[in-house]
C-alpha cells in the first residue's frame, strides 16, 4: 500500500478502501489510526484537547482515548485513556476505567485504575475497586470497593504479610467500628478493605465485645498475645509494648484484642496485629 | 438540551453510540451509530458503522449503510462506501461514493 503519509484516500483499484484501522501504523499525522495505549503508534492530542460526551449520549462497547475526556452521558464501555477523565454529575460509567487521572462526580460501577490520581468528589457514587497512587475522596462521596494505592507492579502485597493475613478477617474495630470503614484520603488505607455498608465477611464468629483475653489462652492457635513469651513478640500489640501478662497484653487495648482474634484465627504471624492500631484486621 | 458532542481525533470507539444530540466524529468509530439528531463525520473521522440519523454529513470516511430521515451529504473530502436510504442526498463535487442510493421516502423533520 502507499505510505499513509498524506491524507490521501486509499481508494484502491479493488474498490475496497483501506480503512484507517487497517493502514500501516506508519502514518500518524492526519490519520489517527489504530489508537492503542501502547502509545507508540498514536499521535496523542495536545494537552488541553478534550472531548465532551454529552448527556444524551450512550456509548457501548469500548472507548479508547488519547485526549482528555469529559463525560456527561452514559458509557457502558470500558474506558481506556492515556489522559484524564472527568465524569460529571449526570455521567454514568458502567465498566472498568483505565486512565491517567480521573475526577469522578458521577456514578461508576466498575474498577478505576489510574496511573496518576483519582479524585471522588461529593457527588461521586462508586462501586468498584480503585487502583491509583494518589487518591482523594471528598466528603459526600459514596464508595464501596477496595483501594490499592501501591500502584506498582511487583510490589503488590508481599511486603505486607499483614494484608494477606488480615484480609480474611477485616473485622471492624469492636468499639469504634463505624468510623473505621469510612474511606479516608490517607494512604494508610492502602490494601484495606473498605466497606461502607455491611461489615463484610468475617469468617470468625468472634463476638464483638472486647473481652477476649481471659478465654484466649485456651485458643489452640495461640496468637502471640497469648503465649507467655509475649514480650518476645513485639508485633503483638503495638499499643501495648510492655511485656505484660498474657491476658493484659491480649486485651489491654482494643486493637490487640481484635488482632489477637484475627491472628488466632488465621494462625498467622504476629504481623496482623501490627495493623491493629488502625484496626481493620 | 441542545448540546453537541464532539469525539476528538484520538477517540476510538468500538461498539455502539446512541444519542439525542448532534454528534461530530473526528476520531474512529466502529459499530453502530443511532442518533435522533445530526451526525457529522469530519475530515479526520473514520467510521465503519451502520448509521441511523436525521441528517448526516460526511467529510471523512464512512463505510456502512446509512438510514437517514433528513439529508445525507457527502462533502468533497468525503469518502463513502455503503447504501444510503434518505429522502435527500447530496454528493458534492470531489466526493467519492460507492453504493446504492434510495431517496424514495418521506422526509421527516
Amino acid at each position: 500500500m502507499q505510505p499513509p503519509k498524506k491524507k490521501k484516500r486509499d481508494w484502491s483499484e479493488d474498490g475496497t478502501w483501506d480503512t484507517a484501522a487497517k493502514a500501516s501504523p506508519g502514518g500518524t499525522e492526519a490519520r489517527t489510526v489504530s489508537v492503542s495505549l501502547d502509545g507508540a503508534r498514536v499521535a496523542a492530542a495536545p494537552e488541553g484537547a478534550s472531548t465532551t460526551i454529552g448527556p444524551s449520549i450512550v456509548v457501548r462497547g469500548r472507548l479508547i482515548s488519547h485526549e482528555d475526556l469529559v463525560v456527561h452521558g452514559r458509557i457502558e464501555a470500558s474506558v481506556r485513556s492515556s489522559r484524564d477523565l472527568r465524569l460529571e454529575q449526570s455521567g454514568v460509567i458502567l465498566a472498568d476505567i483505565e486512565v491517567r487521572s480521573a475526577t469522578i462526580n458521577g456514578i461508576v460501577v466498575g474498577s478505576i485504575r489510574a496511573t496518576d490520581r483519582v479524585e471522588l468528589t461529593a457527588g461521586a457514587r462508586v462501586v468498584g475497586d480503585i487502583d491509583a497512587p494518589m487518591l482523594v475522596v471528598q466528603d459526600g462521596a459514596k464508595f464501596r470497593g477496595e483501594i490499592d494505592m501501591a500502584g506498582l507492579e511487583g510490589l503488590e502485597r508481599s511486603p505486607r504479610p499483614s494484608a494477606a493475613a488480615s484480609r480474611p478477617a477485616p473485622k471492624p474495630e469492636p468499639k469504634a467500628a463505624k468510623p473505621r470503614p469510612a474511606p479516608a484520603p490517607v494512604p494508610m488505607i492502602a490494601a484495606a478493605t473498605v466497606e461502607m455498608s455491611d461489615p463484610g465477611d468475617e469468617p470468625e464468629p468472634e463476638p464483638p465485645p472486647v473481652v477476649i483475653p481471659p478465654s484466649r489462652p485456651s485458643a489452640p492457635a495461640s496468637g502471640p498475645s497469648v503465649a507467655p513469651p509475649a514480650p518476645s513478640q513485639p508485633a503483638v500489640a503495638p499499643r501495648v509494648r510492655r511485656p505484660e501478662t498474657v491476658g493484659a497484653s491480649a486485651g489491654s487495648a482494643p486493637a490487640p484484642a481484635a488482632s489477637a482474634s484475627s491472628s488466632a484465627s488465621s494462625d498467622a504471624a504476629p504481623s496482623p496485629s501490627k495493623r491493629g492500631w488502625f484496626s481493620l484486621g | 438540551m441542545d448540546g453537541r458532542t464532539v469525539l476528538g481525533r484520538t477517540i476510538e470507539i468500538d461498539g455502539e453510540i446512541e444519542g439525542a444530540e448532534d454528534l461530530v466524529i473526528q476520531g474512529t468509530v466502529r459499530g453502530r451509530i443511532v442518533s435522533k439528531k445530526d451526525v457529522t463525520v469530519d475530515a479526520s473521522g473514520s467510521v465503519e458503522a451502520v448509521v441511523s440519523t436525521h441528517n448526516l454529513s460526511v467529510n471523512g470516511r464512512l463505510q456502512g449503510n446509512v438510514d437517514a430521515t433528513g439529508r445525507v451529504e457527502i462533502g468533497d473530502s468525503g469518502r463513502m462506501i455503503g447504501d444510503v436510504k434518505a429522502p435527500r442526498v447530496v454528493l458534492a463535487d470531489g466526493s467519492k461514493y460507492r453504493g446504492k442510493i434510495d431517496t424514495a421516502q418521506e422526509e421527516q423533520d
